[in-house]
């Protein structure tokens, strides 16, 4: 065999140049490797494509740690779910999402990024990342890039990363979560009571003064090829009276339902993950946040 | 272009170095290499929890990591807990609880329970669950998990 | 409580908890090798051709050919092959198989492997079926009579699906071939049955195959069949290559080609006279057994012959078959046939209740068994049933009426989805019909070891070929011997079965280990006690072979008499709330009261009741195996999703006396009885809650909101 002794450093780039070199000479990046050590041992036993060599982005300091700079808030590539979840820095809303991922033991070593990048309709960040309208912050030989999440998602399981570029953090503004009238909700509708992958997902926020909706913003995660969030129905909630819930449910439901394209597969169905999105979203409506 | 890495980290407390693959799990470089078996095997998925290790401290599911994930850190499993006073208490109350059918998923849970103590040495039922929800066992039914979990609380409580 | 019932811990608790209790996947061999088996990736077709890769240099092709006896693995029907032959007949199916140092590479072969099919038409649902293994009618008393005098007919039709058991082990084996003999180790349920496949497959005879049980990490059933094959498998690799041969299944391997539970679908058609008494039952059971015939059979008179589930029906026509279709065998299962009859048993009662207005438990209480009571096969129930003592004892732990009636306005209200449900189950003990006297003829042996150093003054064996497989038998059968010795339990010893040293009593299925084999040793131990006490120094032994008692009667031919010799019984009480938005399901109560004769270990008892009841709340909502055109759409704990620590409550379980004169100080049946109820408890619950005939499981969201929208 061509193997030959390579050192471990080598595949633990402390810059950004080292990694763009290691994904051009062909290695991928892995951040907690929960999803591409699943993917590959499937892969292996049946012939498929294995995501291998890997190497480690997480002694390139900038994918470290989760700061704020003013009211952005970035969370490092390298940043596991279980230590997002417990920064006091993470707003309610992301570590609920982040909690109803997989498991301790899972949460613990899987990253954010890979959440994100893994480009799955049903990862769990993704609802809340879109509503908070979250940028990728991406970097490779070419220079640094911040790409809006939705633009980043190109379909399920691609992203528009250049093939030398990883991701270095996720960053948004979150001193929307941090304002009084700030109110949230998140709901996965999951395959089991714990450790499951979503059926559908619904994540929304809003600020209400005096009743008032404004900033309302909605995604539903699981019921089309990428998380949908509409601006025209967002537009038609914001200025309207909490109070008029079931009215505008009446109005925005007709628009969800023309963007809702949920798939059947071994999951769960179309037409129950079209349905549950719709009336979970008529119910958030009616009932208030 | 495969080549082998040599990586190394502390296991159980002592040094430990190997030649592998970059993607190699970690499950397959305690079972074939470090020879321990006790870490085990039940999806490969990340699903069952058979494998767990504290990486780093924290509870991990081996079957998940990567070789390269595992240079410089520090991973303990349960072939070296179990020479630890923590883990008496916590197998005792398994033993005691009757939480022991096949045994298959015991290790894995028996870290799980590890783990949690840990973090919160006072779990409410609910927070046992949870601390617990990333482990798969057949037999149980968990009651009696979950009990020697609240048995090793309360004795751990009592040893301080 | 009889003293014996007092809990014990486990003393294989110890190697289990640090790691050091050594399963297949741990085993290593001095020059052994892997093993991958290439399964078929088409439903149905005749194998053209096989393309295969150049051999690397130490590695071995195997396939149909290999086997110097028979290509089919002796799983009561002798039909299913190790290897498929000229035609495949089910997704899945073992075609060839390589051996050799690295895994990787004999997975790689697998996958160069190239095969040619042409397709052959494939039956995928019950419905379509035209073709059966077995096609068996039982009746009793004159149904057509009843059914011409009756006054209102009810007809209607149940479903249950694929259950995977997902035993935390995945399947293992390891087989050596060294001068004529053949040895595999492995994770298993019954040695002899696979010491017997490879007898005839290999034809050796019976001094050249040894078959040791390895730790055994859960099997529920699945370990009773799919190890032949395996064996038979690792085996042949052994032969060809001359060298230890290990196969260890991955999990997503597992899950896609070992049997499960047989899907049912159950017709029955109900006459009711007319004062509203129910007289007479037309049912008709199919399951489907998959693409051979293997163990469906026996399934099938489980099923049938329990097929008015708990309740006395005065005239029965019963029709069962095994429908072939192309799908993986199905196998066994805790309650082998039974979950499947009794669901359809007690909702067809709670829809009859419905149609008849009456209180689900009122109408189900009037035609419970009692003793004395004919069974479907016209055998007699002759000990005690204790049912009403039982609706007592779970009507306090439970309060199901008023909670039925609660729920009942609330339900008819529309606001709340809450429900709760009452289910009756009876489980026989040990072999179907004359199993027992006629195929199992059980043999146990007990040996007195004297050794001056120890307290006891030696040491007793068990040498039984019943396994330890995470249901306490290492524990149970120690007890009884302990008890009946008057020796400590320290000087009994139980250890991994042999079929070089242990007698053949018998499969560790069907629960009769305690009921059965118990009974056996325990009658050995008194002969051997009375050996010890007249000689402690020298080495003694005493075999015992069962005797079935006279008074059970059994007609083969026609499935007349005694179908079991005893009968245990449950109560399942669950109680649900369905999301009213997305259906979700959550138990938020779950009770049972069982009669299993004496506890052998009231522990030990109750974490079988627990595991068996989450298995079967599971099967009932949340466990959903699909086959999407023959191939199984959740081959791994991701999809095919097994209770988690935050699925289900806690059974709240009570135990009551009624020991059993043939058992072990009075023990029956127990290991399958709690998953024989709670489905039907569970899919009474959320047809309260619901408003709804649940007919079908599992119950998922998605099909209530079908049902609901
Ligand atoms: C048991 C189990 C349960 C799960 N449950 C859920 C669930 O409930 N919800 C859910 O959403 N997901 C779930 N997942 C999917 C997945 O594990 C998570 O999405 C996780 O967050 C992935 O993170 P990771 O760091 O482990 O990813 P990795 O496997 O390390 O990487 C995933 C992908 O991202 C790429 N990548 C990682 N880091 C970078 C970077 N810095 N730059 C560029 N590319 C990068 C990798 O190359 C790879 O393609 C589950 C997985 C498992 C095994
Ligand atoms: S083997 Fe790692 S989680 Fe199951
Ligand atoms: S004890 Fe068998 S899986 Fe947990």
């Amino acid at each position: 065999m061509s193997d030959k002794l390579f050192s471990a450093g080598t595949l633990l780039p402390a810059t950004i140049e080292e990694a763009s070199s290691l994904i051009m000479q062909g290695f991928f990046p892995v951040g907690g490797g929960t999803d591409i050590m699943v993917r590959n041992h499937a892969m292996k036993k049946t012939g498929g494509r294995v995501k291998s060599p890997l190497f480690s982005c997480r002694r390139i300091e900038e994918t470290t740690g989760i700061h704020t700079n003013g009211n952005i808030l970035s969370i490092g590539s390298s940043c596991t779910l279980s230590s997002i979840i417990e920064s006091s820095l993470c707003p309610a809303i992301l570590a609920e999402s982040l909690l109803s991922i997989a498991s301790p033991g899972i949460r613990n070593i899987a990253t954010l990024a890979g959440n994100i990048c893994n480009a799955s309709p049903a990862a769990d960040s993704l609802p809340v990342l879109y509503i908070l309208d979250a940028m990728i912050e991406t970097a490779g030989s070419s220079g640094r890039r911040s790409i809006p999440v939705k633009e980043f998602i190109t379909a399920p399981g691609t992203t528009s990363l250049k093939d030398d570029e990883i991701v270095v953090s996720v960053s948004f503004d979150s001193s929307i979560c941090h304002d009084d009238a700030f109110r949230w909700y998140f709901r996965k509708v999951g395959t089991r009571a714990a450790n499951a992958l979503s059926k559908l997902s619904i994540a929304a926020c809003t600020l209400v003064d005096n009743g008032i909706y404004s900033n309302f913003r909605l995604a539903v995660g699981a019921c089309a090829p990428a998380v949908v969030r509409l601006s025209e129905a967002e537009d038609e909630i914001n200025g309207k009276a909490l109070d008029k819930g079931s009215e505008l449910a009446e109005r925005v439901i007709p628009v969800y339902t023309k963007a809702l394209n949920p798939i059947d597969d071994q999951r769960s169905t179309s037409d129950y993950r079209r349905n549950t999105a719709l009336k979970l979203i008529a119910n958030l409506l009616s009932e208030g946040f | 272009m495969n080549k082998l890495i040599k990586i190394s980290f502390l296991l159980d407390g002592r040094m430990f170095s190997v030649e592998t693959k970059s993607d190699r799990r970690l499950l397959d470089i305690l079972r074939e290499d470090a020879g321990i078996t006790g870490v085990r095997e039940g999806c490969g998925e990340g699903e069952c929890g058979a494998c767990s290790i504290f990486f780093n401290g924290r509870l991990a599911n081996s079957c998940c990591i990567p070789a390269i994930a595992a240079e410089g850190a520090e991973i303990d499993t349960i072939d070296g807990f179990s020479k630890t006073e923590e883990y008496s208490i916590i197998s005792q109350a398994f033993a005691d609880a009757g939480a022991v059918q096949c045994g298959f998923c015991t290790p894995g849970f028996i870290m799980a329970s590890a783990a949690l103590l840990r973090e919160n040495p006072r779990p409410t039922d609910n927070e046992i669950k949870i601390g617990l929800s990333g482990n798969l066992c057949r037999c149980t039914g968990y009651t009696m998990i979950i009990e020697a979990v609240r048995l090793a609380s309360g004795r751990m409580a009592r040893n301080v | 409580m009889h003293k014996i019932s007092r809990p014990v811990n486990r003393d294989d608790s110890k190697n289990k908890s640090s790691g050091s209790a050594v399963y297949i996947s741990d085993v290593i061999k001095p020059g052994m090798l892997a093993m991958a088996v290439k399964s078929a990736d088409f439903q149905h077709g005749k194998i053209n051709t096989i393309k295969k890769p150049e051999l690397p240099e130490g590695y071995f092709y195997v396939d149909g050919k290999s086997f110097t006896g028979m290509n089919r693995a002796s799983i009561v029907a002798q039909d299913w092959p190790f290897f498929a032959e000229s035609e495949v007949l089910y997704f899945g199916q073992p075609v060839c198989a390589y051996t050799g140092p690295r895994i990787e590479v004999c997975e790689k072969l697998c996958i160069q492997t190239k095969i040619e099919y042409t397709p052959l038409p494939a039956v995928s649902v019950i419905e379509d079926a035209a073709d059966f293994f077995n096609d068996y009618t039982i009746i009793k008393g004159n149904p057509d009579k009843s059914f011409k005098e009756a006054a209102q007919i009810f007809e209607n039709q149940y479903r249950t699906g694929m259950q995977e058991q997902a035993y935390m082990e995945p399947q293992g084996m390891i087989a050596e071939f060294n001068e004529g003999k053949l040895t595999v180790y492995g994770s298993m349920q019954c040695p002899y049955y696979i010491k017997n496949s490879l007898k005839n497959a290999f034809n050796l005879d019976d001094d050249n195959v040894r078959v040791i049980q390895s730790i055994t990490g859960g099997a529920f059933g699945g370990k009773e069949d799919y190890p032949s094959i395996l064996a038979g498998q690792a085996a042949a690799a052994a032969i060809v290559s001359g060298k230890p041969v290990k196969i260890v299944l991955d999990r997503r391997n597992d899950m896609s080609v070992t049997p499960k539970r047989h899907p049912s679908l159950i017709k029955i058609r109900t006459a009711v006279d007319s004062e509203g008494n129910i007289t007479a039952m037309d049912i008709d059971c199919r399951i489907d057994a998959g693409a051979y015939e293997s163990l469906s059979g026996v399934v099938l008179e489980r099923a049938i012959f329990i097929s008015t589930g708990a309740y006395n029906i005065a005239d029965v026509k019963v029709r069962g078959r095994t429908m072939k279709t192309n799908h993986i065998p199905s196998g066994a299962f805790r309650g082998f046939g039974g979950p499947q009859a009794l669901f359809a048993a007690d909702m067809n009662m709670y829809y009859l209740a419905r149609k008849l207005n009456a209180a689900p438990l009122e109408l189900k209480r009037r035609y419970l068994f009692q003793r004395g009571d004919i069974s479907v096969t016209s055998g007699i129930f002759r000990d005690d049933i204790k049912l009403e003592e039982m609706i007592s004892r779970v009507e306090e732990i439970s309060d199901y009426s008023s909670k039925w009636a609660e729920y009942e306005k609330t339900s008819q209200a529309g606001d709340k989805m809450k429900g709760i449900g009452i289910s009756f189950a009876a489980h026989g003990g040990a072999f179907t019909g004359n199993g027992e006297q006629e195929i199992i003829k059980s043999l146990v042996r007990l040996e007195w070891e004297p050794d001056k150093q120890t307290s006891a003054g030696g040491r007793l064996r068990i040498l039984v070929s019943n396994v330890e497989m995470g249901q306490g038998a290492s524990i149970t059968l120690r007890k009884i011997v302990a008890e009946e010795s008057g020796l400590p339990l320290e000087a009994i010893i139980f250890t991994n079965p042999d079929t070089d040293i242990v007698p053949d009593s018998g499969p560790t299925v069907a629960s009769r280990t305690i009921m059965i084999v118990g009974k056996l040793i325990q009658d050995a131990a008194a002969m051997l006690k009375q050996k010890i006490e007249d000689d402690i120094n020298s080495p003694s032994s005493v075999e015992k072979s069962y005797v079935h008692p006279p008074e059970f009667d059994w007609d083969e031919e026609t499935f007349t008499g005694d179908a079991y010799p005893a009968y245990s019984w449950a109560v399942n009480v669950i109680e649900v709330e369905i999301d009213p938005i997305t259906f979700e399901i959550k138990i938020t109560g779950s009770w049972a009261v069982y009669d299993v004769g004496t506890p052998i270990d009231i522990k030990i008892l109750e974490g079988q009741m627990q595991g068996g009841t989450a298995q079967s709340l599971g099967y009932s909502s949340i466990e959903k195996m699909q086959m999407i055109n023959g191939k199984p759409a959740q081959v791994s704990f991701t999809d095919y999703t097994i209770p988690t620590t935050l699925d289900f409550p806690d059974t709240e379980c009570v135990f009551i006396d009624n020991p059993y004169r043939y058992g072990p100080f009075g023990a029956k049946a127990a290991g399958e009885l709690p998953n024989e109820g709670p489905a039907a408890a569970f899919t009474a619950a959320i047809s309260q809650a619901s408003g709804r005939m649940i007919t079908e499981i599992p119950v998922t969201p998605e099909m209530l909101e079908e049902q609901l929208r």
